[in-house]
């Protein structure tokens, strides 16, 4: 191409009249220029009317201030920095369940009365139960109340210049506690106890304390549906990007593991060890202070034995009702790999359009990946789907070399195109009425567009006899709440891949696990009665499989105080059973872990309620468990009131402490949560391309018709 | 005469103008299925928005408290309308689309799912294409109104904020009391490359009483 246009060149310059024969090349190309410059000026003006636009200044815009984002106007700029914290922990740990107290002091150094408040995060299922508010000597008992009536009493008392604190859940994992009417130089504390449930990953036990929020906590609001007015009391967090003092913790831990351990350390912070038993620990942070600006984490080991592990705990408080918790810890991994169940394995793929780019190149990856990993033993099918639906094979085929090389080499040539009709792909893997005699899993890989969740869920729920379901949503994925359930009501679990970067890692992940199952269809039988369910509230509804590294926690409620149970499963190729003898009832913190799944339960029927009549009465139900047992939920908090006024002065400054920046986080290079879509198309590239290779087209047509007649006269 | 040689070299450029007119024509196409796609798609959009309503009507005359009903503009569409955005200032109508990957922004403005619902407290994210849909976003003035049309009501808005940002760094303050409704479209309006980071955003917050 570039060949020719030098050799026509050549011909024109030796051309005696060369000259005319350039202007009437231009000549030309300008007739087509203007036409195409005519097409393109109709494409831009389509949409935007044909006003004559200024081109936008950027700095005409405003640049909004990204962090320090108050509520309402009138907080701006009044941030005094009079007030210091300090932070107090104590963890009670037996088995899996931890109990943690955790004392914030305030200490007003300013010369006015303050009001203190503090954004802070917790573990993810921490349940706070008790609050007190501690002025010198006195003790001042929280009390859990509604939302908006702790929040109105708060208000009140502060006005009236008592000395009121409040402790609200912002979301799941975010709580907020606020403290009025703090006197100069005066220090009062905030305590209060939250407790959560640890679960075994890579054998090992992880209690983590979150000492950091991140900026991004800005974002994220209200990605659920709520738009209840009760939950207005919203909260920014303020990130200190120059100071990194504004909360000094200290941490103590108490640590009953119940088993032998292998190993304990804290993975980021010095600490001091003191064993006071075979599985006995007092553990705490050397030092004075550590700055809350990374994550506290202690790990420890359990030593594993041949067969699984059960360990039950009670607690029956009086006039109450009896609480257990069963925790079933999977045998070590070499001696599961001895007893290993075949199985059916079919993958779902979505392959829909918006799955297009990354999300089906990493999806496609994983799932070659998972192919290597299938054994000689297992069968395997692939299903791929968009508004159609299609099965590689017509039944599961074994996982032979050649089968597994002819299913990657199909995988290769699929592309992400057309819409999304999930319903035909989920009856194609969850066929109608057929009983599997071998473990069947189903991996359902889909970036989850679905609008049409309930008939879905039937679906599953009709169909999905003894298979299990695993749901993997990749990217924004709108529904993974439906997912979540999914995978819940098919006895399998839920992975969300938020990015489409860590597709490969996470899933590979998945399909390691699903290698070992070590105990599957588990049975649950509390003092030989007949019928469990009647009499027991237990969670999860469905019990799930037992797989190596990940320990099974069980929590159940009744009247009577189970004395024996018993669990039988299928452990390789055998039937497999133990019974357990309860030895004492008064282990502290399950009726409040059991109350948490509870509200959990509720907190799913809500959101799947069918009117507001419905959505009321479970919303009661909800504040009903969550006051009983004194927790703070969506819908409730506790308030700790003073009783005599102190500030008569009735000034009050509002100041928010600050969060430490995370650890090795830089302030502009923080994640967003809210991703803005990609916003242009190639279209204008595309005409700029049309019209250089028209004009090149062009000249070249003309060059040589002159270059020709030139060498033909 | 012409010398063989020279038919080769007539042939050779025979052969580049038909390749460099077919390369033209092939992406002459392809921007004008882009802006075609655009067009038609708010054509058959308009006409599921209209069933939408209509179903919407009913529910709210029975005051049932029930999802709306989804209809696809095609049956193959894995997004469905959500809202119309009018902007009488410029004369636009167009419907927006639920979830704004590049699948759904092809023919309609789309909502973010990640954001909050239309019409419910919060700030709801709507992004288009800045060459088709959200082109008129350049003319806007500081103080336009902008109505947003929901199965329940008919929201109005007042644009008070305009701004250009680098999605990489940028985070989006999404106030939870108001009804807000933001605009994000590509940023330099003219270029070229559609790889781009900037944005430009439109802030607009409701004014109903």
């Amino acid at each position: 191409m570039h060949s020719v246009n030098t050799y026509s060149f050549h011909h024109i310059v030796k051309d005696h009249k060369h000259t005319n024969r350039l202007f009437y090349v231009l000549k030309k190309s300008s007739i087509v220029l203007s036409i195409y410059f005519l097409f393109g000026l109709l494409f831009q003006h389509v949409y935007a009317n044909t006003k004559n636009s200024d081109n936008i200044d950027p700095y005409q815009a405003q640049h909004g201030s990204v962090w320090l984002l108050a509520n309402n106007d009138e907080n701006n700029g009044v941030y005094l920095e009079a007030l210091q914290m300090q932070t107090d922990v104590d963890f009670k740990i037996t088995g899996p369940i931890v109990r943690a107290k955790i004392k914030q002091t305030f200490k007003n150094t300013g010369v006015f009365w303050a009001e203190g408040i503090y954004v802070f995060p917790l573990p993810e299922n921490a349940a706070v139960d008790t609050f007190k508010m501690i002025i010198g000597e006195r003790h001042i008992e929280g009390q859990i109340k509604e939302n908006v009536i702790a929040k109105r009493t708060y208000e009140k008392a502060k006005r009236a210049g008592k000395k009121a604190s409040l402790i609200a859940q912002q979301r799941p994992n975010i709580f907020t506690t606020s403290l009025a009417n703090i006197a100069p130089g005066e220090e009062i504390t905030i305590e209060f106890t939250y407790q959560q449930v640890l679960s075994l990953r890579d054998n090992r036990y992880r209690l983590r304390y979150p000492m950091v929020i991140g900026p991004r906590y800005n974002v994220s609001t209200n990605t659920d549906n709520s738009t209840d007015k009760t939950q207005s009391t919203h909260i920014n967090t303020q990130t200190d990007s120059k100071s990194n003092s504004n909360n000094l913790t200290r941490i103590h831990i108490l640590l009953d593991a119940g088993v032998s351990l292998s190993q304990l350390e804290s993975s980021y912070h010095k600490i001091h060890i003191n064993q006071t038993s075979e599985t006995r620990y007092s553990i705490s942070t050397t030092g004075e202070n550590i700055i809350a600006n990374r994550d506290f984490e202690l790990v420890w080991q359990p030593q594993r034995d041949d067969n699984p592990v059960i360990s039950i705990f009670n607690e029956t408080p009086h006039n109450d009702d009896s609480y257990t918790l069963l925790s079933l810890l999977p045998p070590a991994l070499n001696y599961l790999e001895q007893k290993i169940h075949a199985r059916d394995i079919v993958f779902v793929l979505d392959v829909s359009g918006s799955m297009a780019g990354t999300s089906i190149q990493q999806a496609k990856a994983a799932l070659s990946s998972a192919l290597d990993n299938l054994r000689s033993i297992d069968s395997f099918n692939i299903i791929w789907f968009n508004h159609l639906s299609e099965k590689l094979f017509p039944t599961t085929v074994t996982a032979t070399s050649h089968n597994k090389d002819y299913a990657k080499q199909f995988i290769r040539q699929l592309h992400a195109d057309g819409g999304t009709e999930m319903l035909a792909a989920l009856k194609l893997s969850l066929p109608d009425q057929q009983a599997f005699s071998r473990l069947r899993q189903i991996v359902f890989i889909t970036d989850g567009n679905i609008n049409n969740e309930s008939e879905l869920f039937q679906l599953i729920t009709k169909n999905i006899g003894n298979s299990r379901l695993f749901t993997i949503g990749i990217g924004s994925a709108p529904n993974s709440y439906f997912m979540q359930r999914a995978a819940e009501q098919g006895r399998g679990t839920f992975t969300y891949i938020g990015n489409i970067n860590d597709v490969h890692e996470k899933t590979t992940q998945l399909f390691k696990k699903l290698e070992n199952p070590a105990l599957i269809n588990i049975q649950l039988r509390i003092n030989n009665d007949t019928d469990t369910n009647d009499q027991y509230e237990i969670f999860p509804k469905n019990i799930p499989d037992l797989y190596a590294n990940e320990p099974l926690t069980i929590l159940i409620k009744g009247k009577k105080t189970p004395e024996t149970m018993t669990i039988k499963g299928d452990y390789g190729n055998s039937e497999w059973q133990t019974n357990v003898t309860l030895t004492s009832t008064d282990s502290a913190g399950i009726r409040i872990a059991w109350a948490r799944e509870k509200i959990k339960s509720l907190m799913n029927q809500h959101r799947e309620a069918n009117n507001n009549v419905e959505r009321e009465q479970i919303k009661q139900t909800l504040t009903k468990t969550a006051l009983r047992h004194s927790l703070v939920s969506q819908y409730t908090s506790l308030v700790a009131v003073d009783v005599t006024p102190t500030n008569t002065e009735g000034l009050l400054y509002q100041e928010q402490i600050k969060n430490n920046l995370p650890h090795g986080w830089k302030i502009n290079t923080s994640s967003r949560s809210l991703l803005l879509a990609q916003t242009a198309t190639d279209s204008t590239l595309n005409l700029l391309i049309a019209i250089t290779f028209f004009i090149m087209a062009a000249i070249l047509f003309s060059l040589r018709k002159t270059t020709y007649k030139q060498h033909s006269l | 005469m012409i010398k063989p040689r020279q038919r080769l070299k007539w042939r050779l450029s025979t052969f580049v103008i038909i390749i460099l007119l077919s390369i033209s024509v092939w992406q002459l196409a392809t921007a004008g299925w882009i802006h075609g796609k655009a067009i038609v798609a708010q054509r058959l959009l308009n006409i599921s928005w209209h069933q939408t309503m209509a179903n919407a009507r009913i529910k709210n005359a029975e005051n049932l408290n029930v999802k709306d009903k989804v209809y696809k503009p095609w049956p193959w569409a894995d997004t469905w309308p959500i809202a119309k955005l009018i902007v009488p200032a410029h004369n636009i109508k167009q419907i927006i689309l639920a979830g704004d990957s590049g699948n759904s922004l092809a023919f309609a403005p789309g909502h973010a799912f990640a954001s909050a619902p239309p019409n419910t407290h919060g700030t709801s994210v709507i992004s288009a294409h800045r060459d088709t849909h959200f082109a008129f976003l350049k003319d806007i003035r500081l103080g336009d109104e902008l109505f947003l049309e929901t199965t329940d009501e008919t929201l109005h808005y007042k644009i008070y904020d305009m701004q250009v940002i680098d999605s990489k760094t940028f985070v989006l303050p999404l106030s939870t009391n108001n009804k807000n409704l933001v605009l994000v479209t590509c940023y330099p309006f003219n270029s070229v490359l559609s790889t781009n980071t900037l944005r430009y955003v439109v802030y607009a917050k409701n004014i109903d009483r």
